[in-house]
């Protein structure tokens, strides 16, 4: 029994975790979303909004990331296009614009929005995401003076009077809560909304409670409930079912594992009394 | 000049520079507002120069490895190789939107990285099964909320059964916000604790080398 219970060997357990990831993605099972209170607060945020509103778009996506930053971003892009949001995108790692245009944008219905007008991809601030964060909110205009496509923003009638994150409306930023929280909500007291990996969301909630951010998408499973909320079938939903039966082999597994564990001391025991 | 330790100069300009920057937060001045917008620019453009200098270093150190068939060789060569492939095409106008670009982007790229991301899966999924052992009382209740929380943050725990969520989200509202709190609060005074000894010259760790400690 604690032969078959002890799981030494990791290989079996390596090939159920790539079928029960297959599986679903293969053939959705269609489980129910709930949407979690993190995830309603951001989209009422959003909703709340007037159409119009300027809203900064900053992140860390890369294609490293992708799988539980992409979609959070994906979808808080969707449902910005679709409330005729001015929307500004900065990248603060080297790769964030560049997945922006190649990736994300195809992906998503822009409601007829105008390059220029009612989108923009202003590019990559270098330095860590603090310091590009930093210069962001403070000195735009010192750090930028070009587009992502090198058309001078002076030129783009979106970024007409924007010289400082108070002109914005709401910011929203994809990677880690701590920097955002430091560089754009503590000096502009603007609403924070953050888009974070999903083993960071339990680290994050203090920063939610206490009011600082306006909303939380964690990861795949935030991304799936806030397309639910929005309305559109992107990768958070369509791999909600293989998070699920992941997440369920892992509990499985665990049990097992202290099953065996359980029985072998037991035994043990017995053999020593 | 030649009497002042050339040691010294980087520890003035980083202890000059942090002050200013907490006077700045704290002091609401005009003058210092632009000051403090010069000096984050400053940082941006320092940063944009140490990613050619990484570029400079990378093209230096793998050329030395090919050249002197050191062990792995063909791996340092097909790096250089496909980073002037990416380089290269990705100047090719229109900028950053070339076919050749955005093929390699796509199509490799982006499913290479996300396969390195991905395969922390297997690693988390052999750690649980392993570290997750109700060995003792507080290993049990570790092992205990750690279900509730897994089977919460997936939507299939609420269709096995309706109170998992409840149960788990009251793990991760009370104890976990808790123990945030604390954790958060105790990095909060040791990365100010930090910026006092960097101020006063204490902390060299920044500097390069090894050891952080100022040598007296």
């Amino acid at each position: 029994m604690a032969k078959y219970l002890s799981l030494k060997d990791y290989r079996w357990i390596y090939f159920l975790l790539i079928i029960v990831v297959s599986w679903p993605l293969l053939s959705p099972l269609g489980l129910p979303v709930p949407v979690g209170k993190s995830t309603k607060m951001a989209f009422d945020t959003i909703e709340k909004l007037p159409p119009g509103s300027l809203v900064a778009v900053s992140s860390v996506l890369s294609g490293g990331n992708w799988p539980d930053l992409g979609p959070p971003q994906t979808a808080l892009a969707q449902h910005l296009f679709k409330k005729k949001m001015k929307i500004v995108f900065i990248g603060a790692v080297d790769e964030a614009p560049t997945i922006l245009e190649t990736t994300l944008l195809p992906r998503i219905n822009k409601y007829g929005a105008e390059y220029g007008v009612d989108y923009v991809n202003l590019g990559f601030i270098a330095g860590a995401p603090d310091v590009a964060e930093a210069a962001f909110a403070t000195s735009l205009r010192k750090v930028l003076t070009v587009d992502f496509t090198g058309k001078p923003l002076d030129q783009l009638p979106i970024m007409k009077g924007v010289n400082t994150l108070a002109d914005f409306k709401l910011v929203i930023h994809i990677g880690m809560a701590e920097d955002p929280v430091r560089q754009y909500y503590t000096p502009f007291k603007i609403p924070l909304i953050v888009g974070v990996y999903g083993m960071m969301g339990p680290h994050y909630i203090p920063y939610l409670e206490a009011g600082q951010l306006a909303g939380m998408i964690v990861g795949l499973r935030g991304a799936a409930e806030y397309e639910y909320l929005v309305g559109f079938v992107g990768e958070g939903l369509q791999g909600s079912d293989a998070l699920s039966m992941t997440h369920l082999l892992v509990a499985v597994f665990v049990i097992l594992g202290n099953a065996s564990y359980l029985y072998s001391t037991r035994t043990r025991t017995k053999k020593e009394g | 000049m030649s009497t002042f330790p050339r040691s010294q100069v980087p520890l003035i300009i980083a202890s000059f520079l942090a002050t200013f920057m907490i006077l700045e937060f704290f002091i609401d001045l005009p003058i210092l507002r632009t000051v403090s917008s010069d000096i984050q620019s400053w940082g941006v453009v320092i940063s944009a120069f140490a990613l050619g200098i990484g570029v400079i270093t990378l093209i230096r150190n793998n050329v030395g490895i090919v050249r002197r068939r050191e062990k792995d060789w063909p791996y340092y060569l097909w790096c250089l190789v496909i980073m002037f492939t990416m380089i290269g095409s990705g100047l090719i106008g229109p900028l950053g939107k070339h076919p050749i670009f955005l093929w390699l982007y796509n199509n490799a790229f982006i499913h290479l990285s996300s396969t390195m991301y991905s395969i922390l899966a297997f690693f988390i999924t052999s750690a649980a099964i392993r570290a997750f052992r109700a060995r003792n009382i507080d290993a049990a209740l570790v092992l205990i909320s750690g279900v509730f929380v897994i089977m919460t943050l997936a939507p299939v725990g609420a269709v096995i059964w309706s109170g998992i969520p409840l149960i788990g989200q009251w793990f991760l509202d009370i104890p976990n916000m808790a123990g945030m709190r604390g954790i958060i609060i105790g990095i909060g005074l040791g990365v100010l604790s930090l910026g006092v000894r960097t101020i006063l010259g204490h902390e060299r760790a920044h500097l390069g080398g090894a050891g952080g400690e100022k040598q007296s």
